[in-house]
């Protein structure tokens, strides 16, 4: 009874699961199994569960399934663990998952369960669609499947082999409208049951779209798949394809999202074909964008396909040894078919063949233990420089955002030291004038309008001395602000840093967009001093909010409301033991729904090309390490408003 | 004869002062001040017989040069006074957006004060 209790809630959380964290009560059930074939169950859910987050964990438990059943002499155990393993090394060593699951296949057929075979069809169908490319011997596993399941009356089972069908259709360019056949039966079944497949058979709705030339439609569909389905592996899917069709819409801000997603996914799962084609579409949108970031992602391409290559390599070496294990194997069930033959002797002779295969398999365990401990090492080694390769890349990202901000920056620059510098020029000129005034009046003898004169001049070196020291400053920041961050805080005027960036930020969208223009003011508390910052890091959050305010406002006055004014007041305010600097506009405000995602890297509104969708999230990291806070308030209509709070250290 | 300039950058006044101290001095010409589009409009409301000339600048926050030299145009057509555009952006769409509204002329900045001087001259002879 408790076996089939285990068995029962087991089968839940593989079917239904996800109501928590699946992998958490698994692993906890498991703690609490005694019975063998229990641990089985669960150790293969497990397994299933890893599947897309942790290819080492997965195999481990598909591993440790089928240690377990050939110890006990499970035969099912073995047949399950087996398509198991053939499932987890898919991507890795396709040649040998197939031997694995076709062993399992025969195996399933002289026990005679159709419990058993049926999903082996199902897998076998996927696999030769996917990787073999042989659609019709897909066809075939797939409508045998469809056909025990329903034998068995296995509905959710069912609902899957039918989107297998309907798959092999698809690719083989075969009856689309046959294929959407299957594909709406399997929507019906799986409404009237859990819902669990939607996002598998949506994902199949939209190929066929595709393949119909209903772009609209199949994006539609994607975007269902990201919101219905809850596997890693229908995401990456999904991603991929939303990519590729915005690649033929021209949306590179969009390509540019949903290939980082896959990247993202498809780095954890270990799907290397997967890793090197967002990382070509990345590269491939960021050419005309940043030729940085996409060089960087062509090299991270090769480098995953030196990867890739070094696994093929390897999976044609260990195939080599398991069709050497496999004749052995061969070799050894002839011998006991003609021991069967025999009379007495073959007691003694099947115990003295018992011991050969207990001590056959014996090493043969321990010696595929050894391995996949070596494998296991070297995949986390792998994933580890995943790891690394990911955090440069987001190193790298933020530096090319620097860069472009600085490209937005360098016209208010020249604005902003154009001005300063005529005053330098005329002042030092009409005060050459003004000496040559005063000598002529010294000759005179005209002592008191000498003595004005000099005054005026001496007014004069005054005003060339502070707009000298404007431009130097301007200068300054910009260096401050292309430099790599250094991370060193300094004391800075938070005011004076306010309404320099500000005036950066109007005079750089000016000199972009000569239509336009925006009040801005300044309610600057003095009160609020000296805060110990980065002053450049603090500068590019000011900036990016003051744009973004500016942007709003702009988006706004374009829509020709009547008596519409722009206006972005920059707010400090000396708090208890905070400062807070807030940019305020009154443009349209975010939407609801937005306003969650709007920290995010690489989301964005603006149209392409115009925004990479790291400002907001590059700000709010940048506060964050300052321990400080960036929160938004909106209301949609009315306008936005940016707080940015600092902590004020006590020395 | 009047002369109203029109410029964000405050120091401007003591420059334009200095530069045209003689003709100041002389009488020949007569300078006001303002700094923004917005204070232009509202000293042109109350003086609006005695500035002959306008001089100003294109970028100001709020109310730009363009649009200043816009409703100058439009609202005082009998006669127009004579709008000078004085700009950092010396480019052409700037150029070209200033003369087709109207602007008499179009001048860059660093300012030669001679040629100012000079064409300042002539335009109001």
């Amino acid at each position: 009874m408790r076996r089939i209790m285990i068995g029962f809630i087991a089968l839940l959380f593989l079917n239904k699961g996800f109501t928590q964290s699946p992998l958490d009560s698994l692993k906890n059930l498991l703690n609490h199994t005694a019975s063998d074939s229990g641990r089985i169950t669960l150790m293969l859910g497990l397994s299933s569960e890893y599947a897309a987050l942790n290819f080492d964990s997965a195999y481990y438990y598909a591993n440790k399934a089928l240690l377990i059943s050939q110890k006990t002499g499970n035969r099912k155990g073995i047949i399950r663990s087996l398509g198991a393993i053939a499932a987890r090394i898919r991507i890795t060593n396709i040649v040998k998952s197939v031997q694995l699951e076709l062993r399992a296949l025969k195996l399933a057929e002289e026990e005679k369960d159709n419990t058993i075979i049926a999903p082996i069809k199902e897998y076998l169908s996927s696999i030769y669609r996917i990787d073999l490319a042989d659609t019709i011997t897909a066809e075939k596993f797939a409508r045998e499947a469809v056909l025990l399941f329903t034998q068995l009356k296995d509905t959710v089972s069912l609902i899957r082999s039918y989107t297998m069908v309907a798959g092999a259709l698809t690719s083989s360019f075969g009856n689309l409208d046959s294929a959407d056949f299957y594909l709406n039966k399997a929507e019906e079944f799986s409404k009237k049951n859990n819902n669990y497949f939607l996002g598998l058979i949506y994902l199949y709705k939209a190929s066929v779209s595709e393949k119909k030339q209903n772009k609209a439609k199949a994006i539609q569909q994607l975007h269902f798949v990201l919101q219905m389905s809850l596997r890693y592996t229908w995401h990456t899917a999904a991603y991929n394809r939303l990519a590729q069709l915005y690649q033929e819409k021209e949306r590179i801000d969009s390509v540019i999202y949903f290939s980082r997603q896959a990247l993202l996914l498809s780095l954890q799962s270990k799907e290397y074909k997967s890793v090197i084609r967002s990382c070509e579409t990345i590269s491939n949108s960021y050419k005309s964008l940043y030729k940085d970031s996409a060089l960087y992602y062509a090299n991270l391409a090769s480098t995953f396909k030196d990867t890739l290559a070094a696994i093929n390599q390897r999976t044609a070496f260990t195939t080599f040894l398991e069709l050497d294990e496999n004749q052995r194997n061969y070799e050894l069930s002839q011998l006991k078919a003609k021991n069967k033959e025999q009379t007495r002797l073959i007691i003694i002779g099947s115990a003295v063949l018992m011991m050969a295969i207990i001590l056959f398999f014996f090493i043969k365990n321990n010696r595929k233990h050894k391995r996949m401990n070596l494998v296991l090492q070297e995949q986390k080694l792998e994933i580890s420089n995943s790891l690394k390769i990911l955090q440069s890349t987001q190193a790298q990202l933020i530096q090319s955002e620097k860069m472009a901000s600085l490209g937005e920056l360098t016209a208010g620059i020249a604005h902003e030291i154009q001005n300063p510098l005529n005053f330098v020029i005329n002042f030092s000129e009409v005060s050459q004038e003004l000496i040559d005034e005063m000598k002529v009046e010294l000759n005179k003898g005209n002592y008191t309008d000498a003595e004005q004169i000099a005054a005026d001049v001496k007014d004069n070196l005054n005003k060339i001395h502070h707009h000298g020291k404007r431009a130097d400053a301007i200068v300054k920041g910009m260096l401050q602000h292309s430099r790599t961050s250094s991370g060193k805080k300094e004391p800075t005027d938070i005011n004076a840093l306010c309404d320099e960036y500000l005036r950066l930020a109007y005079h750089g969208l000016r000199a972009k967009d000569k239509s336009f223009n925006a009040k801005f003011e300044t309610k600057l508390d003095p009160q609020v001093g000296v805060l110990d910052i980065v002053p450049q890091d603090i500068g590019r959050v000011l900036l990016n909010l003051i744009n973004n305010a500016f942007y709003a406002t702009d988006e706004r006055k374009k829509k020709g409301e009547a008596n519409y004014e722009p206006i972005v007041t920059i707010e400090t305010k000396k708090l208890k033991d905070m400062v807070s600097i807030s940019v305020k506009d009154n443009g349209m405000g975010i939407p609801e729904v937005i306003k969650e995602k709007i920290f995010q890297p690489f989301f964005t509104t603006k149209p392409t090309g115009q925004g990479t969708g790291l400002g907001l999230s590059l700000s709010y990291d940048i506060v964050k390490v300052h321990g400080g806070e960036l929160k938004v308030e909106t209301k949609e209509g009315e306008g936005t408003k940016f707080v940015v709070s600092l902590k004020i250290v006590n020395e | 004869m009047k002369i109203l300039v029109v410029d964000d950058e405050i120091d401007v006044q003591a420059l334009f002062e200095q530069r045209f101290r003689k003709e100041i001095r002389s009488g020949e010409f007569q300078f006001a001040f303002a700094f923004s589009g917005e204070q232009a409009l509202d000293y042109m409301q109350h003086n609006h017989h005695e500035a002959v000339l306008i001089l100003s600048d294109i970028n100001m926050p709020g109310m730009s040069g363009l649009e200043l030299l816009r409703e100058i145009k439009e609202k005082y057509e009998t006669p127009p006074p004579v709008v000078m555009m004085l700009t950092a952006y010396g480019d052409q769409e700037n150029h070209d957006q200033a003369m087709r509204l109207g602007a008499d002329d179009f001048l860059t900045k660093p300012v030669d004060f001679n040629l100012l001087k000079d064409k300042l001259k002539t335009k109001t002879s």
